[in-house]
């Protein structure tokens, strides 16, 4: 006991005297208390599943697990983790025959062979299903974009009083609906959207931009969209009162966040009915609209398509032209150009091809795996995908059953929304069509 | 005064410094490594502190110091031996991930925590990061009591919230080790 007491005392000279007590509080020796920032640092080691566990310990690692302080410092250490495993989220349904009994599934499944090259997906980890969302909804849910683990889901009809949005953290297996956006779309345009996260609020934000005009064929006119941004912080939507960016872009357009912006493409209106084809980008922070310029050989390009991505985290797109027909290789039909890739972003003189392709018809462009190649989604042919790269191009099979929809993307651990209070969608949501 | 077999010789070249853990016994280290402790530089970066002077380390076992010590002279050499070759680099990298994995294999829960109150007390960073990821690996698939009586904590929920709780997340009360 002497020897107990002296050790406390030292301590007390030479250690921060305000640790030492908290430590003690719960300890029933000095022996056993770890410090609370050692405890901290240990648990912010761990995976989601455990912390979410051990926030049953006690009451104060429940609230220190759920602390927003702790939940960044866990990010942190998960972003600077340097393998991301690629994961893929797909929406189908089970019991096909009866659209009526169908159910409706989101899953994820991850990628477990990280480090090994060329064996994409050949050993799926078990899945993660989507809970928590009505499963009368037969809307499938599109991937619109992910920060941090976040993954945001919508159906392509959400608007006012229809279709669904979701933001779902699969580590921690819960998801919040989005309330009704307060713009209506009308019109063939309808709407597109992107997703992105703003670190100085720490806060994640869906921008959406609506179309209320058919008339944008006019003469060089375009009728701007209509914009609104929700934002996990206030859980609102918000309308944009600034005019929104005089663009055009197709429905539904693919989206890339990175560097702070949303990246979409789009073209912007010259004299006489002329469009010039660019990517338009949202800044996060600054809610602003910009405008990076694309490779100068494509800019003019009439019927041009382009899908952005992203390669190796630097902005890419996939662009390809309708229609060519090249009987001599036996294909036809849509024809990927090229990946291009902007090596220095901003700069548009480092567009930098990466490679010139020939495929059949194709669906979609699922996105880019670790090694470089793009998936697709191959047109008639029971939705098979297929990947091509410089050097490799073959069908790609998944031990996965066939999806209606899938997307390609990265996965984060983290506890985003872990602190974030459920929100039961309190609307009826009308059953719809399938989109 | 102890002088255990890790004692450098009297004959070697260099400063010692003298270390005192709690129980008195004294360990005599090399300069460069007593300087991986954080507090022990401290002590002497202080004015007027000369080099001969003894340093207390109420806080730590003799146990505990031994195999800090150990830690330190072998972490030492490795970063002598690395340098701007990427081949050096990564065999040193290894040895020192063998290193680490060695002096955590052997350890009770009790002895880990003992070495990380150590590390911490004496402020070494790269000692005191392994053995929190080491505990890490140890408790992350464990049991909510597990962890209870590893860090000896109690639990102040009542039944009904706990109960509550576990419905919530049962998945992630899935998987989990047997106690």
């Amino acid at each position: 006991m002497a020897v107990f007491a002296q050790t406390v005392l030292s301590s007390l000279q030479l250690c921060d005297c305000e640790s030492v007590s908290a430590a003690l509080f719960h300890c029933h020796t000095m022996s056993d208390c770890l410090p609370n920032e050692v405890i901290t640092d240990i648990l912010s080691r761990l995976p989601a599943k455990s912390l979410i566990r051990f926030r049953c310990v006690s009451k104060e690692w429940c609230s220190l697990i759920s602390s927003p302080h702790f939940i960044a410092t866990h990010l942190n250490r998960s972003l600077s983790n340097s393998q991301h495993p690629q994961c893929l989220f797909l929406s189908h349904y089970d019991n096909k025959p009866d659209y009526q009994d169908a159910i409706h599934t989101f899953v994820l499944y991850l990628d477990q062979e990280i480090e090994q090259k060329g064996d994409f997906f050949a050993h799926p980890s078990a899945s993660i299903e989507l809970r928590g969302i009505d499963q009368s909804i037969k809307y499938f849910l599109h991937l619109v974009g992910s920060s941090n683990g976040l993954l945001c889901l919508a159906n392509m009809n959400f608007n006012k009083e229809r279709g669904l949005c979701v933001l779902w953290n699969p580590s921690i297996q819960k998801a919040i609906s989005l309330p009704e956006p307060n713009l209506q779309f009308c019109g063939s345009l309808n709407q597109s959207v992107g997703f992105g996260y703003e670190p100085v609020t720490d806060d994640y934000k869906l921008v959406r931009l609506v179309y209320r005009d058919t008339d944008f064929h006019a003469w060089g006119k375009i009728v701007p969209p209509l914009v609104e941004i929700y934002t996990l912080r206030t859980g609102i939507w918000r309308s944009i009162t600034a005019p929104g960016p005089p663009y055009l872009m197709k429905m539904w357009s693919s989206s890339v966040f990175m560097n702070g912006a949303v990246h979409w493409p789009a073209q912007a209106p010259l004299r006489q009915g002329a469009f010039r084809n660019v990517i338009v980008s949202f800044n996060v922070k600054d809610e602003a609209f910009g405008e990076v310029g694309m490779p100068k050989s494509l800019q003019g390009r009439k019927d041009l398509e382009v899908i952005v991505t992203l390669v190796d985290g630097l902005l890419a797109f996939v662009h390809r032209e309708r229609t060519l027909l090249r009987p001599y290789r036996n294909e036809f039909g849509n024809v990927i150009e090229a990946v291009w890739v902007m090596k220095e972003y901003g700069v548009a003189e480092s567009w930098t091809k990466l490679f010139d392709v020939c495929i059949g018809r194709f669906d979609r462009v699922i996105g880019f795996t670790k090694s470089g190649e793009v998936l697709v989604r191959k047109a008639g042919s029971g939705g098979r995908l297929f990947s091509f790269g410089p050097s490799s191009r073959g069908y790609l099979d998944l031990p996965i059953c066939g999806p209606e929809e899938i997307y390609l993307d990265t996965y984060v651990e983290s506890l985003v929304l872990l602190n974030v209070a459920d929100r039961v969608p309190g609307r009826q949501l009308r059953r719809g069509p399938r989109c | 005064m102890a002088n255990n077999g890790e004692n450098p010789s009297p004959d070697v070249g260099g400063k010692t410094v003298k270390l005192k853990a709690d129980d008195g016994e004294i360990f005599e280290v090399e300069e460069a490594v007593a300087m991986e402790l954080q507090t022990v530089k401290s002590f002497f970066d202080d004015d007027g502190v000369s080099y001969d002077t003894v340093v207390p380390l109420l806080n730590v076992s003799s146990t505990a110091l031994a195999k800090v010590i150990q830690y330190c002279r072998r972490a030492v050499e490795l970063r002598a031996k690395s340098g701007d070759d990427e081949g050096a680099n990564e065999k040193a990298r290894e040895e020192r991930e063998g290193l680490e994995a060695e002096l955590v294999r052997e350890e009770s829960d009790e002895g880990i925590k003992e070495l990380i109150l150590a590390a911490n007390y004496l402020n070494i960073k790269d000692m005191l990061s392994f053995l929190c990821r080491a505990v890490g690996d140890r408790i992350k698939n464990k049991s909510v009591e597990y962890v209870r009586r590893f860090f000896v904590l109690e639990n102040d929920f009542s039944p009904e919230e706990e109960e509550r709780t576990r419905n919530e997340v049962a998945w992630a009360f899935e998987g989990v080790d047997a106690d």
